[in-house]
């Protein structure tokens, strides 16, 4: 169970990251746009949003500020640092990087043995 | 980057905290609203949709959790959190409160006090430069001592002290110091008395100690005996004899009738080399012949009043100082010296082990160290009991409190604190309670230490109060018990919670169980504190009793109505056969006194810290079986009819008569322990002592005329030594031109001190003596120590009684609160009351008796570690045992009777609807 977690965590922060890289956005926001990049196959827990951005911005990925929503209700925008950037950019690399091993590993035939 | 931004997020967190929960609030709000507002766009009715919008959101409580742990602040928050809540919670148990840390405040305020007298008294360093470097040459334990015979390496003389100073190579300096005692000083303001030490001139240098004004010794200061007549005084006899006047430097006094200078003040927490004294004045050691006028020690080999303080070169070990030390000593006694010592004492040291002690001096010497050590740690032994005690009643009553937090508790964890939530919060009470115990027990301690102190001084001539402070030490050893108590009786009901599942907790009506997990805990905390109860009681009950032993000795000889005075009689002026012509006078002036009804004099003393021995050589003895000191027995010179007026029954022959003193008859008296020893059941009248001694070589030998009885005379508990007493003016031993007088009075001896006084200042107003004091006042003095352990112990041992029946009565009390309803119920089916107390305190019973049994146990082992302190008793004594158990017993059944008699007096239909 723990494992499952630790990996998904992961993952969510990258979406997060990814999603607040396209441009600044309030927690629902960011909620709307994995959808829609996502072409709605992802989705992210509504519950673990909100902790996984506090989380993101007590590292100084990424900053927030009050801002004003398309209704003009009184909303908390959140924006990518440089750090979060070059954050973004490592995570995706590894992410590559394992991905390349996984595929490696599991297209091995019996031959190549 | 991250640690940064981590760190100022977590700060932004803690210091603005209300306005990031308003915040946070408002930005999850929002969130719903929107996800609301779309659902209601793609067609779901307005109503719906809010409702909808948060569940699906989920626990908007538990996100804003997690989001607070996010930020790294929720560990501050809990726990000023928990803090706040536990202050309500004892601010709405008065009652707890108040008696949860007043227990606690006794037991950790016994314990800080007891801590810092031996804190003072044997771990702490002396105020001066680099104790560690320090090392102590010789027994630090004889600070006030003098010897006169063959050269000593316990205490050292003048000349031997020379030798290792300037022949040593481990020291880069090396003081010594002998007591000066109360000195008369003059000044503008009249005549009093000072306590000084001597000290040799490079003193203040070695220790590493400035002046606070003026100047302090220098190695110029000790040219020739004589030659600086100069001073140091302490602060606080500036303070309190001058005012602070800063015009003391350059003053000039007169000490004991030679004019000396103030050069110098020490500083504030200067207070010497010898822990327990706090001396007024320091003079320098070659002023000695001046300030002891005919007691001239500076060229004396025989004479041995000093001990050595080292200051270790760099590098060099306590070993090395050790070989050294001795090797230079030997050197000094079988050479350099040799030529001085008479042929006696050149024999007896070649036969004499050549081991100085030389032990680190960071401490400084101390007799009050070796004299209250053991009693120290006893009494320190018995407080951490007194203290378990506590923590266990505390416990106890939190126990038993905890039972009607059980759904608090359950209600908390249904809400979603973890186990590990709520036990912290639990400590946290629990430290509440130990923080504030601990910090009324440190103004106990204040106060209850300046006691301890003043009862260990009893008698003002045995030095002056420590010097007492909280230092970081005490407050160290507080805090650790502090702690310590918190988690002890806070870990107790904490753990249980673990087992107690929450909807269990809450279907349940607070009904308390008499048995199972909790209850055992209840029980074997009270069978621990009765057996430690018993522990403390007995040790106090074999203590007093041992003091009181102690008291009623047969000494051997009457103690009521007999004074001692000590008159220095060389110090006063007088030398040679002058001496003995005052002694005849002033005996015959006190015996002339009305209230007196005999008076003597003998060089010794009852108790008054003189002794002397010699060899000595008795005819018809066989000397071939006997071992090497066979022929070495205490001797005594006494006046005239010494044993009527002591009381001491003579068993054989006659005493020493005034014919005797009169014409110096060499005649002498024996005790029992003598005749025994050299003439076994012979009769010893009219048998031969001479006396080996170099110094006086071809005395006429003397007979004996007479037998003793055995008598106590230096201590109570010491074995009894073979001692014989030859008349004053005849005998020519060792003489130190002092002697000890007693008188025994009529009726009151206290009535005679003044009149007593009178005629000594009478003969001769230069006259020096000490205080006027009964013989059992310097009795129960050499049994302060013993004295003072026996008067704390049962302190204590009330201290602990009181505990016990507190803890009991209000565990009691609860536990009979919980089987309200099981016992409204036996009395509405018509159970008889009586059998219904006896069901309720049974299990008292059954605590008491394995309690006391394991207490008593405890006790008879422990007592082996004080074995040394009993005195006319056994460990296993059953008097003390049963007063013991008696009164634990006692305390027990009514702390535990009260309130089942309490409880059976409810009104049964009340009981059955209580909760």
């Amino acid at each position: 169970m723990d494992k499952q977690m630790e990996l998904l965590q992961g993952t969510l922060d990258m979406l997060i990251l990814k999603a607040v890289s396209l441009g600044p956005l309030h927690g629902y926001g960011v909620l709307l746009r994995n959808q829609q990049i996502s072409k709605d196959r992802l989705e992210i827990q509504q519950g673990s949003l909100y902790p996984a951005l506090y989380r993101l911005e007590h590292q100084g990925w990424i900053t927030s500020e009050w801002g004003e929503s398309e209704n003009k209700r009184k909303a908390k925008y959140y924006q990518l640092t440089a750090a979060g950037k070059r954050k973004l950019q490592t995570e995706a690399e590894k992410w590559n990087r394992m991905a390349e091993l996984i595929e490696g590993i599991l297209g091995t035939t019996a031959e190549e043995v | 980057m991250t640690l940064w931004s981590r760190v100022r997020s977590w700060v932004r967190a803690v210091l603005r905290r209300s306005r990031m929960e308003s915040e946070m609030d408002a930005e999850l709000r929002f969130h719903v609203e929107a996800f609301a507002e779309d659902l209601v766009r793609s067609g779901v009715p307005r109503e719906d949709a809010l409702r909808r919008a948060r569940i699906e959101f989920g626990g908007v409580e538990r996100a804003k959790e997690e989001c607070r742990d996010a930020r790294g602040a929720n560990s501050i928050d809990s726990l000023v959190q928990d803090l706040r809540f536990g202050l309500r919670m004892l601010r709405k148990n008065p009652g707890f409160t108040a008696v949860a840390v007043l227990t606690l405040a006794l037991g950790m305020g016994a314990n800080a006090a007891i801590f810092t007298v031996i804190n003072a008294v044997m771990l702490r360093a002396l105020p001066v430069e680099h104790p560690e470097q320090l090392v102590t040459v010789g027994d630090p334990a004889r600070v006030h001592s003098w010897g006169t015979g063959t050269p000593r390496i316990d205490l050292f003389s003048y000349p031997l002290y020379h030798e290792i100073r300037d022949n040593n190579e481990v020291f880069s300096s090396l003081l010594a110091s002998s007591n000066l005692g109360d000195v008369p000083i003059e000044m503008e303001g009249g005549a009093e008395t000072a306590r000084g030490r001597l000290v040799t001139e490079n003193y203040f240098q070695t220790l590493g100690v400035e002046a606070l004004l003026g100047r302090t010794f220098t190695i110029d200061d000790g040219h020739t005996p004589g030659s600086d007549p100069v001073m140091v005084i302490s602060c606080g006899y500036w303070q309190r004899r001058f005012s602070g006047d800063a015009s003391i430097i350059g003053r000039r006094v007169r000490l004991n009738n030679y004019p000396f200078t103030i050069i110098g003040v020490a500083p504030a927490a200067f207070f010497g080399e010898v822990v327990g004294d706090r001396p007024d004045l320091w003079a320098p050691m070659m002023m000695q012949p001046q300030l002891m006028p005919g007691r001239n020690f500076l060229e004396s080999v025989n004479d041995a009043a000093l001990l050595l303080i080292g200051r270790l070169k760099p590098d060099v070990t306590i070993e090395q100082a050790r070989t050294n030390v001795n090797a230079v000593v030997r050197q000094a006694l079988l050479v350099t010296l040799n030529a001085k010592l008479s042929s006696d004492d050149r024999r007896a040291i070649q036969n004499m082990q050549i081991a100085a002690e030389v032990t680190p001096g960071g401490r400084g010497l101390s007799r009050v160290r070796q004299q209250f050590s053991a009693p120290l740690l006893l009494l320190m032994a018995m407080v951490i009991l007194v203290l378990l005690v506590a923590c266990a009643n505390v416990a106890n009553l939190l126990l038993a409190r905890s039972a009607a937090r059980q759904r608090e508790i359950a209600v908390r964890m249904a809400m979603g604190a973890g186990p590990a939530r709520i036990v912290r919060q639990l400590l946290t009470e629990s430290v509440l309670v130990a923080l504030l115990g601990g910090a009324l027990g440190l103004v106990l301690a204040n106060w209850f230490s300046a006691v301890l102190v003043r009862l260990a001084n009893a008698n003002p001539r045995t030095g002056s109060p420590l010097v007492l402070g909280l230092d970081w030490r005490v407050l160290g050893f507080t805090g650790g018990i502090c702690l310590l108590a918190a988690v002890v009786f806070g870990v107790a009901p904490a753990v249980r919670f673990l087992h107690v599942k929450p909807s269990f907790a809450l279907k349940e009506s607070g009904r308390g169980a008499g048995s199972g997990p909790k209850s055992g805990l209840r029980r074997v905390l009270i069978s621990s504190q009765i057996a430690l109860g018993v522990l403390v009681l007995m040790t106090a009950s074999l203590l007093v009793r041992s003091l009181r032993n102690l008291q009623e000795v047969d000494l051997g000889y009457s103690r009521d109505q007999l004074l001692l005075v000590r008159v220095d009689i060389l110090q006063s002026g007088y030398k040679g056969a002058a001496i003995q012509n005052i002694t005849r006078e002033l005996l015959d002036r006190l015996s002339a006194l009305p209230g007196v009804r005999r008076a003597t004099a003998s060089s010794n003393g009852l108790f008054s810290g003189d002794e002397s021995s010699d060899a000595i050589l008795v005819d018809g003895v066989d000397y071939s079986a006997r071992q090497s000191n066979g022929n070495v027995t205490a001797d005594d010179e006494v006046g005239p009819n010494y044993f009527s007026t002591i009381g001491v029954p003579i068993v054989l022959g006659r005493e020493i008569t005034q014919q005797d003193f009169l014409t110096a008859a060499h005649v002498a008296v024996v005790n029992e322990a003598f005749a025994k020893f050299y003439f076994g059941d012979r009769d010893p009248i009219g048998h031969q002592i001479s006396i080996q001694d170099s110094d006086h070589p071809n005395q006429p030998p003397y007979e004996i005329v007479g037998v003793a009885h055995d008598v106590h005379d230096h201590s109570v508990r010491d074995a009894v030594r073979r001692r014989m007493y030859a008349p004053l003016t005849s005998a020519a031993f060792d003489d130190l031109g002092a002697y000890n007088f007693e008188v025994r009075a009529i009726g009151n001896p206290q009535a005679l001190i003044s009149s007593l006084r009178r005629a000594i200042h009478d003969m001769n107003p230069d006259l020096v003596f000490g205080d006027i004091q009964t013989a059992n006042e310097l009795v129960s003095d050499t049994l302060t120590s013993q004295a003072l352990v026996a008067e704390l112990s049962s302190f204590f041992g009330v201290l602990v009684l009181l505990l016990v029946c507190v803890g009991l009565y209000g565990s009691m009390a609860y536990h009979v609160a919980t089987r309200t309803r099981e016992i409204g119920v036996r009395v509405a089916l018509g159970a008889p009351r009586k059998g219904l107390i006896w069901m309720v305190t049974r299990e008292t019973c059954r605590e008491l008796a394995i309690g006391a049994t394991l207490g008593i146990v405890f006790t008879i082992s422990a007592a082996q570690l004080f074995k040394a302190m009993l005195f006319g008793l056994s460990q296993t004594d059953p008097f003390s045992m049963g007063t013991a158990i008696v009164a634990l017993a006692f305390v027990c059944l009514v702390a535990a009777i009260v309130p089942a008699h309490r409880a059976m007096r409810v009104d049964p239909m009340a009981a059955l609807r209580h909760e």
